[in-house]
C-alpha cells in the first residue's frame, strides 16, 4: 500500500505531456519526492475525500498544496476547486488553477469559488519550466499553511 | 330676435327622406365594404409583421447559436490546442538538454527548430486569441490620458531594446474618449512596430505626435525604420498579413489588425504613410466626425 503521508503536492492533470514535463523540472528542483498524480477530476476528489481507490488515505491529511487543470475528464477543475472549497476538512489547503487558458471567465469564476492562485501554463518551455520552479519552490518549500 | 330664425316646422317630402336614406344606406354599404377591405389588408399587414417578427427572432436565435458556437470554439482553441505544443516544444527541449552527448549538432539543430516552430504557433494561437476575444468585448469609453498611454506603453515595451540608442518623444497629447485598455494595446502594437523596424538604426527616433483635422484629434506614431511599399499599403492592416519575411523581422501578422479593428471600433480610422528606408507614420482617429 501506497503511503499517502507523504503527499505534499497533488497533481490534477489529463495531459500526459504536461505531467512529464512538470515531474521532470520538479526533479530538477529537487522537488518531486512527495508528489502524487492523479488524472481526472473524479479521481482528483477520490484522492482528496480518500473515498473510491483511494478509501486507504483516511487519515493521512490534506496534501500541502494542489495543483489543479481546469479541463479535466469526467468532473472539470472547476467542480472540484468547488467541493474542496466547501467542505470544511480540505477547504484550507491551497489550490493553484494551472490551465491553459487565459480566459476571463475562467479566471472570476476561479477566484470567486475561492482559487488561491492562477496560472496561464506558457506555450514557450523556458518559461514553463522557470514557472514550475518557482512553483514548487514556493508552494512546497517557502510558502505556510495549516495542515 | 334673430331675422333668420325661421320657427316654421320643417316638414319633409316622405319620398325625399326615403331617397336620402336610401342614399346614405348604400353609401354606409360600400363604406362598410371598404372598411372590411381596410381590416382584411390590416389583418395581412399585422400577419406579415408578425410573419416578419417571428423570422426576425428565428434569425436572432441563429445568430445567438452561431456565437456560442464561435464562443465555445475560440474556448476550445485556448484550451485544448496549447498543450500538444507545449508538449513538442518540450521534448524537443528536453532531448536537447538531457541528451547532449548522443546528438550531433545537425540533430541539435533539427530539435531546436522544432522547438521553434511550435513556440512560434503558440504566438499565433495566442495572438488569434486576442484578437477574436475583442470581437467579443465591450468598449468601455472613458476619458483617457494619451500622453500616460502612450508612455506606459514605450515603458513596457523597452525592455527589448537595452542595447541600442532609442530616442523617444511624446508630444501634447489631447486626452481621448475610450477603452483604456484597448487603447493601451494600440500604443503597444504601434509602438513595438516601431522599436522592431528601427531595429538596425544606431539611433531609432520614434515620436507620438498629434493633430487636429476635421476629423477630430489625428495621435500619429512615427519612427525613422526601414518603413514600408506604399505599394503594399493596402495589405497593412490584413490579419496575417506581413510585408516582410520571418528572418527580417519576426512577428504573427495579427499586430496591426489588431490595432485597426481597435480603432474602428471606437468609431475612429486608421491609415499610414511611409517611404521605404525613411520610416513610417501611423495615424489614427478614435472617433468620426463630431
Amino acid at each position: 500500500m501506497e503511503d499517502f503521508k507523504q503527499v505534499e503536492l497533488l497533481i490534477v492533470e489529463d495531459s500526459e505531456g504536461d505531467v512529464e514535463l512538470i515531474l521532470r523540472n520538479l526533479k530538477k528542483n529537487k522537488l518531486a519526492n512527495n508528489v502524487y498524480v492523479v488524472r481526472d477530476g473524479a479521481e482528483a476528489l477520490d484522492f482528496i475525500h480518500a473515498t473510491g481507490q483511494f478509501g486507504g488515505r483516511l487519515g493521512a491529511g490534506n496534501p500541502k498544496v494542489i495543483f489543479l487543470d481546469l479541463k479535466l475528464p469526467k468532473v472539470n477543475g472547476m467542480e472540484v476547486l468547488r467541493q474542496v472549497k466547501s467542505d470544511e476538512r480540505t477547504r484550507q489547503i491551497p489550490v493553484v488553477i494551472m490551465t491553459s487558458s487565459g480566459e476571463d471567465r475562467d479566471l472570476k469564476e476561479a477566484y470567486a469559488v475561492g482559487a488561491n492562485s492562477y496560472i496561464v501554463k506558457p506555450v514557450v518551455f523556458d518559461d514553463f519550466a522557470r514557472l514550475v520552479q518557482e512553483l514548487g519552490l514556493y508552494w512546497i518549500v517557502t510558502n505556510r499553511s495549516p495542515r | 330676435m334673430n331675422p333668420v330664425a325661421d320657427d316654421t316646422p320643417y316638414l319633409a317630402d316622405p319620398g325625399l327622406v326615403r331617397s336620402a336614406l336610401m342614399n346614405i344606406l348604400d353609401d354606409f354599404n360600400s363604406e362598410k365594404l371598404a372598411l372590411r377591405d381596410l381590416h382584411a389588408a390590416m389583418m395581412n399587414i399585422l400577419d406579415d409583421i408578425d410573419e416578419e417578427r417571428r423570422q426576425l427572432g428565428l434569425a436572432k436565435d441563429a445568430l445567438e447559436a452561431s456565437n456560442r458556437e464561435l464562443e465555445a470554439f475560440s474556448y476550445s482553441v485556448s484550451h485544448d490546442l496549447q498543450a500538444p505544443l507545449r508538449a513538442i516544444s518540450g521534448y524537443s527541449r528536453a532531448l536537447v538538454e538531457d541528451y547532449q552527448s548522443v546528438l550531433d549538432d545537425q540533430g541539435k539543430h533539427y530539435l531546436g527548430m522544432i522547438e521553434k516552430y511550435g513556440t512560434k504557433m503558440g504566438r499565433l494561437i495566442q495572438d488569434l486569441l486576442a484578437f477574436s476575444r475583442l470581437g467579443r468585448r465591450h468598449i468601455t469609453k472613458v476619458t483617457v490620458d494619451m500622453e500616460e498611454s502612450a508612455n506606459e506603453a514605450f515603458l513596457e515595451l523597452t525592455p527589448d531594446s537595452t542595447v541600442r540608442r532609442v530616442r523617444f518623444h511624446v508630444g501634447r497629447l489631447p486626452p481621448a474618449q475610450g477603452d483604456r485598455a484597448m487603447i493601451h494595446q494600440v500604443f503597444v502594437n504601434l509602438l513595438g512596430n516601431a522599436l522592431k523596424f528601427t531595429r538596425s538604426r544606431t539611433e531609432a527616433e520614434i515620436s507620438v505626435t498629434s493633430y487636429r483635422s476635421d476629423e477630430g484629434v489625428v495621435y500619429s506614431v512615427s519612427d525613422n525604420g526601414v518603413g514600408f511599399d506604399m505599394k503594399y499599403s493596402g495589405k497593412l492592416f490584413g490579419i496575417f498579413e506581413r510585408l516582410h519575411n520571418e528572418n527580417e523581422f519576426e512577428g504573427t501578422g495579427i499586430g496591426l489588425a489588431l490595432v485597426a479593428r481597435i480603432v474602428t471600433h471606437h468609431g475612429g480610422r486608421i491609415w499610414a504613410s511611409s517611404v521605404v528606408d525613411q520610416g513610417a507614420e501611423f495615424h489614427f482617429t478614435l472617433a468620426g466626425k463630431e
